[in-house]
């Protein structure tokens, strides 16, 4: 079960990894998908071991909400405006990636040197869940489409909620529910923003 | 682990080193089979590559004015270059033939004294070509080549060992106890599978079948060689593509025979493993189209990061 924990808690980091390495925003979404079904099984083994009921719902809301209505959600409103790919970044691919590995081993370095209690499933949890939470900042500031910064943002909540369900042994359940009920409104919001750039193409920096 | 040789291992060693050799070929014609079924093709015979080889052995070698030693010395060199380090892989036996010199580094160093030959080859004939395919094999090469050197040195310091096949002796008595990592194992599978295709020069990347100038990588550096070298230059891709396959097989669920009764069960295994593999690069090679050539590096710097989390896990001791 630990076994399988470190599994989906890496799987997490790599998706995060593939996402800075690929301009593609509908793979983008699909791997954010994937991302929060990794999350969501391990939020599943944490609540097999430590036997907490309050994560075997948690764990279910993550499968609604995650992993369904919010990539539903941003692929329809990629139906709706019609692009397919990042066109100029501010960095480059393999720049991208290369980056995204020296924070992993920032926060490698980070880790070892914060954390000295023991965590559910061991330290690395920690440099994982801070691994990710910098590659989606990093998505955020050298993407300049607003779905990848979304994306960068969603990857952000899941390394929160990753470092979260490891120390803590899971979130009071009201806390969880508010804070997915937070991400879902803030992503409906910017998908009805992305739809406003597209029709009145303003010039605002940003891209839809 | 012992490593010292007896006349029984020894004798094994010879047997399990010329099975993996005459199957080569074998796994390289499945490919190529399977991509033909996949597009609606009737296919060609699996065994076709062994015709191939019989046909190319049997013609004369035709050589440019411009050639000197190094066109005649050096597909040699690459073919023992690469049987020796297919002659180190443990596929199903652990005293493999070369087992005592498996040494990590000399793996990854002997695959690129290979690169060296063969891209010095394609430079001394002369031809405009040879240089073109040259200079693109050693792009990759430099590419992917961090990432051999990193998956090597994962498995090392997880395991504490630096001989291949004392690794895998750990790793395999380990995985059935199930002290075994899941996820260093799993990921370096992920970026082993990157660095296959793209040192087999398989579809992503480049490929194999063309001869068309924009793409052609591998068949370019080769594109003067005629008779007996193109045969001996051909067989020495399909081992490397067999020990790039054989490492995945060994990573991904080592079965390892210890005494002679246990080889037909493990021998069976790897045939099995290995035509897994070669059914998931057919599926990769259908469904993808090849790579623009600058959009490779992303594509490895993927599988080199990859490695280095992969790396970053074994330091800290899952």
């Amino acid at each position: 079960m630990v076994r399988l924990a470190e599994l989906f808690s890496v799987l997490i980091l790599i998706s995060a990894v593939l996402n800075a390495g690929s301009p593609f925003i509908k793979f983008g979404i699909k791997l954010y998908s994937f991302q929060s079904l990794m999350l969501a099984l391990y939020t599943l083994m944490v609540a097999l071991y430590s036997n907490t009921s309050a994560l075997y719902l948690s764990f279910l809301f993550i499968i609604l909400f995650k992993v369904v209505i919010i990539p539903y959600f941003l692929f329809n409103t990629l139906k709706r405006v019609e692009i397919k790919r990042e066109i100029d970044l501010a960095l480059g691919i393999p720049e991208s990636v290369l980056f995204a590995g020296s924070l992993t081993l920032l926060s490698n370095i980070i880790a070892e040197r914060v954390i000295k209690t023991t965590v559910t499933f061991g330290s690395l949890i920690f440099t994982i869940s801070l691994a990710t939470f910098l590659i989606g900042a990093m998505l955020m500031i050298t993407r300049k489409t607003l779905f990848s910064q979304i994306i960068g943002f969603l990857t952000i909540d899941n390394a929160i909620f990753l470092a979260g369900n490891s120390f803590t042994h899971g979130m009071p359940l009201l806390v969880e529910f508010g804070v997915l009920f937070d991400l879902l409104a803030a992503v409906l919001i910017l998908s009805l923003i992305i739809i406003h750039i597209k029709k009145s193409s303003l010039k605002t920096g940003l891209r839809s | 682990m012992d490593i010292s040789l007896n006349y029984e291992k020894l004798l094994l060693g010879i047997l399990q080193f010329i099975i993996i050799i005459a199957l080569a070929p074998f796994f390289a014609g499945l490919i190529h089979k399977l991509k033909q079924n996949f597009r609606g093709q009737k296919g060609i015979n699996m065994f076709q590559f062994y015709f191939n080889f019989g046909k190319l052995l049997r013609k004369g070698v035709v050589l440019s004015d411009e050639a000197s030693y190094i066109s005649i010395i050096s597909p040699y060199i690459i073919l023992s270059v690469y049987l020796i380090v297919l002659g180190m892989m443990p596929a199903f036996y652990i005293y493999s033939l070369f087992s005592r010199l498996s040494d990590i580094i000399v793996i990854v160093y002997t695959l690129g004294a290979g690169v060296f030959f063969l891209t010095l080859y394609s430079l001394d004939q002369g031809s405009p070509f040879g240089g073109l395919g040259g200079e693109r094999e050693w792009f990759f090469t430099m590419l992917s080549e961090p990432s051999l050197i990193f998956i090597f040195i994962t498995l090392a310091i997880y395991s504490r060992k630096g001989m291949l096949v004392s690794i895998f002796d750990f790793i395999q008595k380990n995985a059935l106890g199930g002290h075994f990592s899941i996820a260093i194992p799993f990921i370096l599978l992920i970026s082993l599978f990157i660095l296959g295709l793209s040192e087999n020069a398989r579809i992503p990347i480049d490929n194999p079948e063309t001869h068309l100038e924009l793409t052609m990588i591998h068949e370019a550096i080769i594109l003067e060689a005629s008779g007996k070298y193109l045969g001996i230059f051909e067989y020495s891709s399909y081992i490397k593509l067999s020990i790039f396959l054989t490492l995945m097989s060994l990573i991904i669920f080592p079965y390892i025979a210890y005494t002679p009764i246990d080889i037909p069960l493990a021998l069976g295994l790897y045939i099995f493993k290995m035509a897994m593999f070669c059914f998931m690069i057919s599926i990769v090679e259908s469904l993808n189209p090849k790579m623009r050539l600058f959009r490779a590096p992303n594509l490895l710097s993927i599988a080199f990061i990859i490695s280095l989390i992969a790396m970053i896990l074994s330091i800290r001791g899952v």
